[in-house]
């Protein structure tokens, strides 16, 4: 007895040490996100009459959009008699499916264009922005400015702007938003990229006399470039997705065929869904043929998920790579004089006839996508209206920013919705991945079936473009947020799944083992050990997600689901561009705070 | 040895051959080991030491033979019935295997996942008298006032005892250890071991531990019993056995030239080994500290 007491009175005086930064993070990030996104829910109004009516939307919408109308067939209908109609549909001939191709190539040119475009601007600011290249802390500072200010700045408002300006120059608006916008990604990657490189042969270069341009083009540029590569092939992919919006706003190509089709009535509605369905078909497409193209010229994993990591692994893979056949080559020299008189020449290995087929395509595809769009770039420097946005005595005036009739708290107000749509599909995203993450981990489903199937159910998500669907859908369920964060949210779990589900699956199995050697069930495995020991990656997941949504949000709200995207496109309308920059500089604040937040509490999981 | 009344484990014939892999990982391994009985598993790395300790508890099947523990045929267990005797049986890992983020008692309360129903997570899922009795295990290997850190922060000889209390929590009737200080420096080492042969006393459990280093082994189990290439190559008490006749066996088993190597270096390893002892023993001697061969009776 006195034995127990004793021991009771050691329990007491155990003590507690202090939860570490990190976990208190991982719990703060886990609550807030319920948190807030309950909160969205009871702010975005999902009660059931809303839900009732997001439902006689859709259902209105497919009565109209069907029979569907593929290009090549007219679809005609007849009113009969008793009030109904009849549809019929006729072939009228292969002109509207030779005007589709021509839609998908420009648009594929625009993409293709800009996107080269932005992978060319990327490298002086990249240079300028990497800790280890730039030249000094003033330049980093307005370098790293440049690519937070085209990231927020959406494609949409610059493609608008252009058009403004350079009235009438056809294709250049879209290329030129496209180029601008992917500089802040393409910028941001690489300067990742150069910091991540090793530094001795910089050293090397510098130590034989190199100045610090030798220094960065044969020190840096050939460590950095397979990254440089990977990341134009990724943002090319999503700038595809991103020609759906750019049509909103008459930069030609799918977008703005679907765009045409959504308001054309019943005639055009048929041709909408088809519509969808080739933009659909193009993004796979392309998504596949991008990765195959990273995978095959880098060694890139195409499964790899922050792109960060994939960067990195291409560009160790790469020098591990380089280093091998160097060795084997020296064995075979025989003769010295032969040997040094054929080393003049680099031989044509297989790699090499690769490797350079693979350039000369690519140079080609690009030269071919700047011809095809066949933009005037010469437009640029003659025909500027420039006094359009800088004339006091206009309305259109650039400067100063004013939020025009609207007050603070209209902006507030809209600002919260959009975080409300961001959080709330952040939410739907987090709940329904929590199901189909683990069960698609091969440690954590009961068998494999399941995980195959569940697997199976991200990659299709995954493969959908999210923004293309979320427009469709607020379209067809009637414009609004509830429908934005709906569309979003089920898109999002295309992402975060195959990221929880690949993360359960690296946790270290020794642990598992134990407890199943305990006797534990799956499940009690799975939350004793699995689960504990991915915390840290799943929170990071989700802040990513996070992240990722208040950027959809923003853009989904040109399309009509509210918030700050919605004031910026209803200015931009209108051609107050002083709102327009106001409005900029919120989104760019917002978008800021988004991006430390997620950084901090990144440092804060380590 | 032992009879049919007090044995805990019986393996006959015991074969396996990992799907894909050209040699056999055991073949034709016989053995009973009797309540109470500590045993030691002593061969090279790859000699099949741990495969034959995961046939016992079920985590791997056997290609040929039967595993019988605790009166049950192991590869005819599935579900709740696997688990009910995996509860039964301790298992020790050399990595220690306990789940880094989670508090050393947490740790030690999954050692119990087995008697109840469902998913835990936290502490205060497990029942007090649960919490209670883990408390007293940590307190049992020296680790009550660690109870609320992180596993992870502990050393590597404490993340092994953690892993003891782990598995005196199971309430196991066999304690299945494998190589359970290989990662430890010499000091752990012997702390973890001796732990082990003092609860295994308390409880009457019935121990079976593979090592690869002879001089733990001679001192501390009953029986000894050999692998080599999947075979048994050796069964005895090691009342009256000699550390010579041991390394001579031991170099027997040993064939190939790598082999050789390999025994040589540890045979080289234990020579310096003693005779560092050695010299430590007359210098303390020299010193007046008769503590040490007080010990050594």
């Amino acid at each position: 007895m006195t034995a127990l007491t004793a021991l009771t009175a050691r329990i007491a005086a155990i003590e507690h040490p202090r939860p570490r930064a990190s976990t208190v993070t991982s719990y703060a990030v886990i609550i807030a996100v319920i948190g807030l996104g309950v909160w969205s829910f009871i702010g975005l109004d999902y009660s059931l009459k809303s839900l009732e009516a997001t439902g006689r939307n859709l259902s209105r919408f497919l009565g109209m959009a069907t029979p569907l109308q593929w290009p090549g067939w007219e679809v005609l209908g007849t009113r009969q008699a008793d009030g109904t109609t009849t549809y019929e549909t006729v072939w009228v001939g292969p002109e509207p499916i030779w005007a589709m191709v021509g839609t998908v190539l420009i648009t594929l040119a625009i993409v293709i264009a800009g996107t080269a475009l932005a992978a060319v601007l990327s490298i002086p600011v990249a240079y300028g922005a990497a800790r280890n290249t730039t030249p000094n802390s003033v330049v980093m500072v307005i370098c790293r400015a440049i690519g937070v200010i085209a990231r927020a700045t959406p494609d949409v408002v610059i493609a608008v702007f252009v058009a403004l300006v350079w009235f009438n120059t056809g294709t250049l608006g879209g290329i030129v938003a496209i180029g601008l916008h992917s500089v802040g990604m393409i910028s941001k990657m690489m300067a990742d990229a150069i910091e991540q490189v090793d530094e001795g042969p910089r050293l090397a270069i510098r130590s034989v006399g190199g100045s610090k341009a030798q220094e960065f083009w044969s020190g840096v540029v050939p460590q950095a470039l397979p990254a440089w590569i990977a990341v134009t092939l990724h943002r090319a992919d999503i700038n595809l997705r991103g020609t759906v919006l750019l049509g909103v706003v008459g930069v030609v190509g799918l977008g703005l065929e679907l765009d045409l089709a959504l308001h054309t009535g019943p005639a055009g509605m048929r041709k909408a869904i088809p519509i969808v369905l080739i933009i659909i078909a193009i993004c796979v497409a392309f998504e596949i043929v991008s990765s195959q193209l990273r995978a095959k010229l880098l060694g890139v994993r195409p499964t790899g998920k922050g792109l960060g990591d994939t960067v990195a692994r291409a560009v160790t893979r790469r020098s591990a790579a380089a280093a091998a056949p160097l060795s084997a080559q020296q064995q075979t020299v025989v003769d010295r004089h032969t040997a040094i008189e054929s080393a003049l020449h680099r031989p044509w290995t297989k790699n090499r006839v690769v490797t350079s087929l693979g350039i000369w395509l690519g140079v080609a595809i690009v030269v071919w996508a700047f011809l095809y769009a066949d933009a005037r770039w010469l437009a640029l420097v003659t025909e500027g209206s420039l006094h359009l946005i800088i004339d006091p005595t206009r309305d259109r005036m650039l400067w100063p920013p004013s939020f025009g009739s609207r007050t603070w708290n209209d902006v507030l107000a809209a600002i919260v919705t959009t975080l409300q749509i961001a959080f709330a599909a952040t939410l739907i995203g987090t709940v329904i991945s929590a199901v189909v993450g683990p069960l698609s981990a091969r440690n954590v489903a009961p068998n494999s079936a399941v995980r195959n199937f569940f697997r199976g159910t991200a990659l299709v998500i995954r493969a959908i473009p999210d923004l293309v669907v979320a427009i469709i859908f607020i379209i067809a369920t009637g414009f609004g947020p509830q429908a934005g964060a709906l569309a979003l949210g089920i898109g999002g779990v295309g992402l975060l799944a195959k990221l929880i589900g690949d993360s359960l699956e690296e946790v270290p199995n020794g642990p598992e083992k134990a407890l199943s050697a305990v006797g534990g069930s799956r499940s009690q495995v799975f939350f004793a050990s699995t689960l504990p020991m991915s915390v840290p990656a799943l929170v990071a997941h989700l802040m990513y997600l996070l992240e990722q949504n208040v950027r959809s949000a923003t853009l989904l709200g040109i399309v009509g689901a509210g918030g700050i995207g919605f004031l910026l496109i209803n200015s931009l309308s209108g051609r107050h561009f002083d709102e327009v920059l106001a409005y900029l500089i919120v989104i760019i604040a917002l978008v800021l705070v988004i991006e430390s937040a997620s950084m901090l509490v990144r440092r804060a999981l380590k | 040895m032992t009879n049919s009344d007090t044995t805990v484990v019986r393996i006959e014939g015991l074969g396996k051959t990992y799907p894909g892999a050209a040699f056999s990982a055991l073949t034709g391994v016989s053995l009973t080991v009797g309540r109470g009985e500590i045993v030691v598993l002593l061969g090279l790395s790859g000699s099949g030491k741990s495969t034959l300790l995961r046939h016992i508890n079920g985590l791997e099947t056997p290609t040929e033979g039967t595993v019988v523990s605790l009166g049950r045929d192991v590869s005819s267990l599935t579900g709740r019935a696997l688990r009910e005797l995996r509860g039964q049986t301790g298992f020790i890992f050399q990595q220690f295997e306990i789940v880094g983020p989670l508090t050393v008692l947490e740790n030690v309360l999954t050692g119990a996942l087995a008697t109840l129903r469902g998913p835990r997570i936290g502490i205060l899922t497990y029942p007090k008298s649960l919490r209670l009795k883990a408390l007293g295990h940590l307190d049992r290997v020296g680790l009550l006032d660690r109870a609320y850190q992180r596993a992870d922060t502990l050393s590597g000889g404490q993340q092994q005892r953690v892993a003891i209390a782990r598995a005196l929590m199971q309430d196991p009737e066999i304690l299945l250890a494998d190589e359970p200080v290989a990662s430890l420096d010499p000091e752990s080492s012997s702390q973890v071991m001796a732990l082990i042969r003092e609860i295994a006393a308390e409880r009457g459990l019935t121990v079976i531990c593979s090592l690869h280093q002879v001089e733990i082994a001679l001192g501390w189990g009953d029986r000894i019993v050999g692998l080599r290439a999947g075979e048994v190559v050796l069964d005895t008490r090691t009342d009256n056995l000699t550390r010579e006749q041991v390394m001579e066996i031991y170099g027997r088993v040993a064939t190939s030239t790598t082999e050789i190597t390999a025994v040589e270096v540890e045979l080289s390893q234990a020579r310096e080994e003693l005779l560092s002892e050695e010299i430590q023993r007359s210098a303390l001697e020299r010193l007046g500290e008769n503590r040490v061969t007080g010990e050594a009776q």
